[in-house]
């Protein structure tokens, strides 16, 4: 069996009386898509952001092509190899789409102390990002401001942003949130296409997308990993249904497809 | 194609050096020593005006550099006059009356001042660092208050002008040349750093620090080596104002003087390169014209800015030369 790319072990984070993350360990294989589901407030997002480093574990370690980076800050995650895109889209509202990819193509080169030639006029910096904007359609889009895009727009803009730091893996939590039923097949494509560089550790709510690309699931309910496997055998899981019953998202294709 | 905001710069920029040509003639020195105030000042906004306007770091704090930078001019060039060296032990440092070593000194001690009171303010955002800015600069006011060495409350006089090889700096226009010319690099640093990868860097981090960290930039050295330059760039206009007035007191350190350096950034339009400028000759105009008038004055003042900050954002600039969009 190959190496994981990323491997987190036996995490733990705690809010108070909150248990948010309870002893997860869970691993991301080369060429992957690994999709973490679970209800609302099952600590998939807070999983996430331990592993970008923007919340701080209590315990365990994470480990990025077998380094540890549980204790860098979130840049050094980001160079490191870690690309995330956010639930909440979160671009550079005032730059232009081009702009925003440059800044992702400057994170990258890790040169951002050069103080006196334009950036605009530096060929390998623009070169770069528009072939990332070309491999995600934005081209056209380019001279827009990143505020005036649309929602699905915004969210390809930020997926373009994680193509362009060519990282190790992707943290991706929520991408098809709000991008509608058209835009989430675009996504589908999008994503799978995506995984070709890199694999990726999908939070996602929309269960039909779910399906359709995960290469393998984890449940997570209450800070607590209950299950993890390819999609079939999840489907046939009795804790997962049970955990799922009752519960506000309950996913329709998850008896529906049973 | 110029564009217009290039063009605004340039009338701006000529029209500072118009008026003391023009008094030079009329032979009336005080208008040439009113444009030197208003570069001298300008600049100040300039240095502000990357970490306040560029990087979104409001600092009510920038009285320590411009008031450090006086400080260092009129302590360098007080003991040169009085032949006292500054200490003996362990090494022997003298005083200078030359215009290069003192901007030196000035920009490094304002450096490494910045550099403290930013790694310190930079852990806090908002409102808090607002507040600790303020509260460094008072710390500075106080302590030159209450330090007799330097004169204290009384301030500090340089008897002569200090010496810049090839100029008289006791002849008015010399003096404005070389305010005029300090100003002219403050522009051209601003305007190279603003679109450089670093300045790219920057104003990302103002919008979106969240993003900037998650694409390998930390968004805290970005904006400490901002607010460094900042500091250089307002203690080096400290430096030259001391040398225009031929004396330091410690008002250019107290709260007022941020103040004012804040009002010009936001009069002339804030993250615009020449918003300082604009804002401190509308600064200075208004003093002399309303000043004349009223001892009030800046009441009107007032009444000006609160119409800027509700109905204006873009203050002066964004008057004359509205945004395009980006940035």
């Amino acid at each position: 069996m190959p190496d994981p790319v990323l491997a987190v072990r036996h995490l733990c984070k705690r809010f108070d009386a909150v248990i948010a993350c309870e002893d997860v360990t869970l691993e991301l294989m080369p060429g992957e898509i690994h999709a973490l589901i679970g209800p609302n407030g099952a600590g998939k997002s807070t999983l996430i952001r331990q592993i970008a480093g923007n919340v701080r574990q209590d315990q365990g370690q994470i480990l990025l092509a077998g380094r540890d980076i549980s204790r860098l800050s979130v840049d050094a995650r980001a160079r490191a190899g870690l690309a995330q895109s956010f639930q909440i889209s979160t671009v550079i509202p005032n730059f232009s789409v081009l702009q925003n990819v440059m800044l992702a193509v400057q994170g990258k080169s890790g040169h951002s102390f050069r103080f006196f030639r334009k950036a605009i006029k530096q060929r390998e910096l623009v070169e770069r990002a528009r072939s990332y904007l070309a491999q995600l359609g934005l081209t056209e889009r380019e001279k827009t401001n990143a505020a005036a895009l649309s929602h699905g727009e915004r969210r390809k803009l930020e997926l373009c942003m994680a193509l362009a730091l060519e990282p190790q893996a992707f943290l991706l939590d929520e991408p098809m949130a709000g991008v509608g039923s058209a835009g989430s097949t675009a996504m589908t494509t999008l994503l799978s296409a995506l995984k070709t560089q890199a694999p990726i550790l999908l939070v996602e709510h929309d269960m039909d997308a779910v399906f359709t690309l995960a290469d393998r699931l984890s449940v997570l309910v209450y800070g607590r990993i209950i299950a993890s496997g390819s999609v079939n055998e999840i489907r046939r899981n009795a804790a997962v249904r049970e955990a799922y019953m009752g519960s506000d998202d309950l996913p329709a294709s998850v008896q529906r497809r049973s | 194609m110029m564009s217009r905001e290039h063009l605004v710069n340039a009338i701006v920029i000529a029209l500072l050096v118009l008026v003391p040509l023009l008094a030079l003639v009329l032979d009336e020195p005080y208008l040439i020593t009113l444009a030197t105030r208003v570069s001298i000042l300008a600049m100040a906004g300039v240095g502000l005006n990357l970490a306040l306007g560029y990087g979104g770091l409001v600092s009510l704090g920038h009285a320590a550099f411009f008031g450090v930078g006086g400080y260092v001019t009129g302590i360098l060039a007080s003991h040169a006059l009085n032949y006292e060296p500054i200490m003996q032990t362990p090494w022997m440092i003298q005083g200078s009356t030359e215009m290069p070593v003192i901007w030196i000194c000035a920009a490094l001690v304002c450096g490494v001042l910045a550099l403290l009171i930013g790694a310190l303010s930079l852990r806090t955002t908002g409102v808090y660092f607002i507040m600790i800015t303020l509260a460094f600069a008072q710390m500075l006011y106080y302590f030159s208050i209450s330090w007799p060495t330097y004169g204290g409350e009384d301030g500090l006089s340089v008897y002569l002008r200090n010496t810049f090889p090839g100029l008289n700096t006791m002849n008015g226009i010399h003096f404005f040349a070389i305010s005029f010319a300090w100003l002219l690099a403050a522009l051209w640093l601003s305007s190279a750093l603003v679109q450089s990868r670093f300045g790219l860097a920057l104003q990302a981090a103002r919008q979106n620090p969240v993003r900037v960290a998650a694409v390998g930039i930390a968004p805290y050295k970005v904006q400490l080596t901002a607010f460094v330059i900042s500091g250089v760039i307002t203690g080096v206009a400290g430096a030259l104002y001391t040398d225009l007035n031929r004396f330091v007191s410690p008002s250019v350190l107290s709260w007022h003087t941020s103040g004012e350096i804040m009002v010009f950034v936001i009069l002339g339009g804030v993250a615009r390169l020449v918003g300082p400028l604009v804002g401190a000759a509308v600064f200075i105009i208004l003093e002399q014209s309303l000043g004349g008038i009223s001892e009030n004055w800046q009441f009107w003042l007032g009444a000006l800015l609160i119409v800027v900050v509700l109905h204006a954002r873009g203050g002066v600039m964004g008057f004359l030369a509205p945004e395009n969009g980006h940035a």
